[in-house]
Formats: C-alpha cells, sequence, structure tokens
C-alpha cells in the first residue's frame, strides 16, 4: 500500500536555523525504504530530529524527495499529491489550526475540502462522543491535549483508506491514549492501513504490527512488533527474605546484574519462565519491572545480530 | 476565511472612515477660513507636495483637500498595513504556523489553495476601496458638499489596482519566504522605498524622471478627482498584480512547504 524506495531529502543549510520546529527537520532523510502492507499497522519510531516529520511530509507531497521515490497504492506522493490525499486521512505533528475558528467551523471547512460525505458527519459525532471534546469552543482557548483530539477527529472522521498519523498521542492523557489507542484497532480491523510516526514506546508497541526506526536520517532497520517482544531485554528489581535466597537465585543461572543486600536486578531476554520458576523457591517481598523503551529493545537486538 | 478577512477588512474601513469624517466635517469651516487660507498660501511648495498637493493651495476646492488629507499619505500607510498583513497571513503565517498542512491534506490543489487566498486577498482589498469610498460620498452628502461620484469611482479602481499590485508582490515574498519576517520586512521595505521615491519626485522636479520608477508615482488622487481618467495606470498597476501573482502561484505549487 505504502512503498518508499531509496528516498533522500537533505537540507542544504544545516544547523542554521536552530529555533522551533526546523531543528526537528535539518539533517533530513537519506536512502530509506520500506513498505507497509495494506490492512497493516507500521510504527515508524525514532527520536526527535531523526526525519520522521521530513519522512511524512514526503508522503504527503508536501516536499520533492531529492533522489527516490515514496508510493501509495501505487501512485507517486509528489507527482499525483492530489489523489493522494484523496485516500489519505493525515494527523500532522504539529497542533496548528486556523485559530479563529471554532471546532465545529474548522472540521465543516476540512469535510468541505474532502467533499462533504454524509460519512463523515456520522463519524464526527462518534469521535468527538468517544474523545469528548467540546467542538464549540474557539480554536485558540483549546489545550493541547484539545486540539491532538481535534486533529485525531479530523484525520479519523475522513474514513480513508490509509491514515498517516505524526505523533499522535503527544498532549493526550492516558486515559485518552487508551481510547486512541482502541480507536487505531477499530481502524485497523476494518481494514485501513495506518503509518504511525513516534517517540514513544505504548502507542508503537499495542498497535503496530511492525516497526521501522528511524535514526540521524537513516532507517536503521524494519522489524516485527513479537519479534522485537521476544528480544526485548527486560530487568526486574525484586527483593527477596535473606541473602541466602539471592545465593539461591543465582545458582539458576539467572542474569543477576546487581545486588544489593537481598535487593537483586535480574535481566531477562525473551522467555519469563525461568525466572518465575526461579522465583517460586523463594520468599519474594518486592518485584517490579523496570520498563525499557522500544528504541533501546531494538538498538539491543541489532547489536546481538552485530548488524551495527 | 472570506469570514475572517472580511471582519478585518471592516474594521480598517470603519477606522478611515471615521478619520475621513473627522476630516471632511471641518472642511467647511477651513475653507471659510481666512486664516487657514492665508497660512496654506505661505506655506512652501516643497511642503503641501509631500502632503500630496499637486496644484492650487491645497483649500481651494474639495477635491485638493480631500486627496491631501482623506486620500493622502494616512490613507497609503493604512492600506499598505493592510495589505502586506494580510498577504503574510494568507500564506507565510500559515506555512510558518503549520495551519497550512490542514488545507493541503485535502484533496484541493495548491494552485486551488492559493487562488483563494489571492481571492480573499483581493476581495478585501476592494472592500475596502468601497468602503472609503462610500464613506467619503456619504459624509459629503451629510456636510452638503458637492463632488462629482465618477470621479470617485475612477479613484477607487486606481486605488484597488495600487493595492493590487502592492499585495501581489507581498504575496510573492510570502511564497518565497518561509519566515513570516523576512516576508514582512521585504514586502514593507520595498513599499517603503517606492514611497520614498514618490516623495522625493513630489518634492524636486529633478527626481521627476523616477517618477515611473514607483507604483505610487502612478497614483495621483487629486488629479483623477479633478476629472482625469487614469487607464494606464490602472491597467498598468493591474498587469503588475497579476505578474507576481502568477510568479507567487508557480512557485507556491512547486516549492518544498514545511508544515
Amino acid at each position: 500500500m505504502i512503498k518508499v524506495e531509496g528516498i533522500t531529502k537533505l537540507y542544504a543549510n544545516d544547523r542554521g536555523k536552530t529555533k522551533g520546529k526546523e531543528t526537528k527537520d535539518i539533517r533530513g532523510i537519506k536512502e530509506v525504504t520500506f513498505r507497509v502492507d495494506e490492512g497493516e499497522v507500521f510504527g515508524f519510531l525514532g527520536p526527535n530530529g531523526a526525519g520522521k516529520t521530513t519522512m511524512i511530509r514526503q508522503l504527503m507531497g508536501f516536499i520533492k524527495p531529492d533522489a527516490g521515490f515514496a508510493q501509495i497504492k501505487g501512485l507517486d506522493c509528489w507527482q499525483n499529491s492530489l489523489a493522494i490525499k484523496a485516500l489519505v486521512g493525515y494527523l500532522p505533528g504539529e497542533m496548528n489550526f486556523l485559530e479563529q475558528m471554532s471546532g465545529l467551523e474548522f472540521l465543516n471547512l476540512m469535510s468541505g475540502m474532502h467533499g462533504d460525505r454524509l460519512i463523515f458527519r456520522k463519524r464526527r459525532e462518534v469521535l468527538v462522543k468517544r474523545l469528548e471534546l467540546n467542538l464549540k469552543q474557539p480554536i485558540r482557548k483549546m489545550s493541547k491535549g484539545m486540539k491532538q483530539k481535534l486533529g485525531i477527529i479530523y484525520a479519523l472522521m475522513l474514513d480513508a483508506e490509509v491514515l498517516i498519523l505524526d505523533e499522535p498521542t503527544s498532549g493526550l492523557d492516558p486515559l485518552m491514549q487508551k481510547v486512541f489507542i482502541d480507536l487505531v484497532l477499530e481502524e485497523k480491523s476494518q481494514g485501513k492501513t495506518i503509518f504511525i510516526s513516534s517517540h514513544m514506546f505504548p502507542e508503537v508497541e499495542r498497535t503496530c504490527d511492525r516497526v521501522g526506526i528511524i535514526r540521524d536520517g537513516e532507517l536503521a532497520g524494519v522489524e516485527g512488533i513479537q519479534k522485537l517482544r521476544q528480544a526485548q531485554q527486560r530487568t526486574f528489581d525484586i527483593k527477596v527474605e535473606d541473602e541466602g535466597q539471592v545465593q539461591l537465585l543465582r545458582e539458576r543461572g539467572l542474569a543477576i546484574v546487581a545486588v544489593n543486600g537481598t535487593e537483586l536486578s535480574v535481566q531477562v531476554q525473551g522467555d519469563l519462565n525461568p525466572l518465575l520458576s526461579g522465583l517460586a523457591l523463594v520468599n519474594v517481598k518486592e518485584f517490579a519491572q523496570k520498563t525499557t523503551e522500544l528504541e533501546e529493545a531494538f538498538m539491543h537486538f541489532y547489536e546481538g545480530e552485530g548488524r551495527f | 476565511m472570506f469570514k475572517r478577512q472580511g471582519k478585518k477588512a471592516l474594521n480598517y474601513a470603519t477606522g478611515l472612515t471615521l478619520y475621513n469624517l473627522l476630516l471632511i466635517g471641518v472642511y467647511p469651516a477651513i475653507s471659510q477660513s481666512m486664516v487657514v487660507a492665508e497660512l496654506a498660501d505661505n506655506l512652501p511648495n516643497s511642503v503641501k507636495r509631500v502632503f500630496g498637493v499637486t496644484s492650487g493651495s491645497g483649500l481651494d476646492c474639495f477635491e485638493s483637500y480631500v486627496s491631501t488629507q482623506c486620500l493622502g499619505r494616512v490613507w497609503i500607510l493604512v492600506m499598505g498595513v493592510y495589505t502586506i498583513s494580510g498577504a503574510d497571513a494568507l500564506i507565510s503565517k500559515l506555512v510558518a504556523q503549520g495551519g497550512m498542512a490542514y488545507l493541503l491534506s485535502s484533496p484541493v490543489g495548491r494552485w486551488q489553495v492559493f487562488s483563494t487566498q489571492i481571492a480573499v486577498l483581493v476581495s478585501g482589498l476592494a472592500l475596502m476601496m468601497v468602503l472609503t469610498i462610500l464613506g467619503i460620498w456619504a459624509e459629503t452628502m451629510f456636510f452638503d458638499i458637492p463632488i462629482k461620484i465618477g470621479s470617485y469611482f475612477r479613484l477607487g479602481v486606481l486605488g484597488l489596482a495600487l493595492f493590487s499590485a502592492v499585495g501581489a508582490y507581498s504575496i510573492f515574498f510570502s511564497v518565497l519566504f518561509n519566515e513570516e519576517e523576512f516576508t514582512i520586512l521585504s514586502a514593507s521595505g520595498l513599499t517603503f522605498l517606492f514611497y520614498i521615491l514618490d516623495i522625493l519626485v513630489q518634492l524636486n522636479d529633478r527626481f521627476s524622471r523616477l517618477k515611473n520608477l514607483t507604483i505610487f508615482g502612478w497614483v495621483r488622487p487629486q488629479e483623477v478627482l479633478e476629472g482625469e481618467v487614469p487607464t494606464l495606470p490602472t491597467l498598468g498597476l493591474f498587469g503588475i498584480a497579476i505578474i507576481f501573482i502568477t510568479f507567487a502561484g508557480y512557485i507556491f505549487s512547486q516549492k518544498d512547504l514545511h508544515v
């Protein structure tokens, strides 16, 4: 559905601009190649400034590639940008609207520009209810989270075949993040193709089938989320009753990375069962999992395979 | 978009009309005052020229009064500010702030978005002109001052042409630069340059050759109000506007937009 082949866009005036969003895209992207199949949710993960927004601007036909091409449904994103936009629901990373309008006026304007179909209104009403947004409020009085909701409503109400979402949960509270994840999963179950850029682990982990990671403008690799999850290294902080039990756990061959009296940290890669069966033998006082970022997991994954 | 710009035009035009009301209101008193007439006669010619008086003392007929006071420097300044800020808000600001991303994420082409913005700008200017001329007309009716409305209408069209040209190069800068500051700076810088040149031309005959180099030199309100038909300047200014708008539209349809 989405095909990107050797796309390159470098900025001549490198490091010149330092303020605002320009710093984000300063280096551009180099020879990025990947594809997203129909009905797939693809996560595009990378730190700020890695080139995520630049990639999305390529897909939306806002900027012309220096080399390579991007296609959606076989149409070139720059040359056929009009046809592309009829297929795509887009959520920009920067939540700046036409400030003087109310949410409703904005959505009406955008509906009109997309050809005003009945389904837009139906979907809009459902989305407004689920995201709990007051559309009558002027946009300039909305908080960042409210603007984000408005953007999400716009992108999803169009019932587009392809969704391109740039950091969709930024500014949303945890409850709304969950609502958003549910919405994405529903869209996915309807066969939509979804491209999500993010620097946050949970939204990608819970929604995506495959993840591409971008660093300094280059695509480090693309992997299935299952494989990544397996490779993900988890660290557990455990407190046991006495030091004898620490010794007992050590004898079971667990990767204990730090011990402080009766407290220890254990690293587990993939299968959790060896740890659990070990813990069954001792008296556990405290048990906590340190979460690792997906990116970290990804790096670890590639280091393990010697590809970095 | 139309609604927003319309409100802004209405605000500007109301301000101008109130200002004109004040000026026209005092005209009967001034025109009959010997002291003021004497004062005006004694003013050096250069001073009068700077204020846009091209013939006579400036106070003996209403046309000369209205073109100096109502359609002189202040009017040009207000219209200039309106045009440049409008041109900036319609393209540069939307691109810089990211609002353009939404407009361009719809299956409406860049040319179409661009021409809508142009239509908003030009119709705003036309509204300003209509309101200014209507305001003057209503005020002269109120104070019982006879005018030839046809000349005022011609002046309105010429004014629209003038500020369409200003708007067109402002839009051109607006699509050329990604930063709003550059747009405002270059558009107002160029306008100011034209304006200074115009004053120089009027001040000193040595500079009269420069008259055609400044677009303000093409517009002489008093002469138009006194009956001259400004066909060539009007067409010329609209021509400049069309050229700049076409270039701007081409650039806008091709350039990388970091929205």
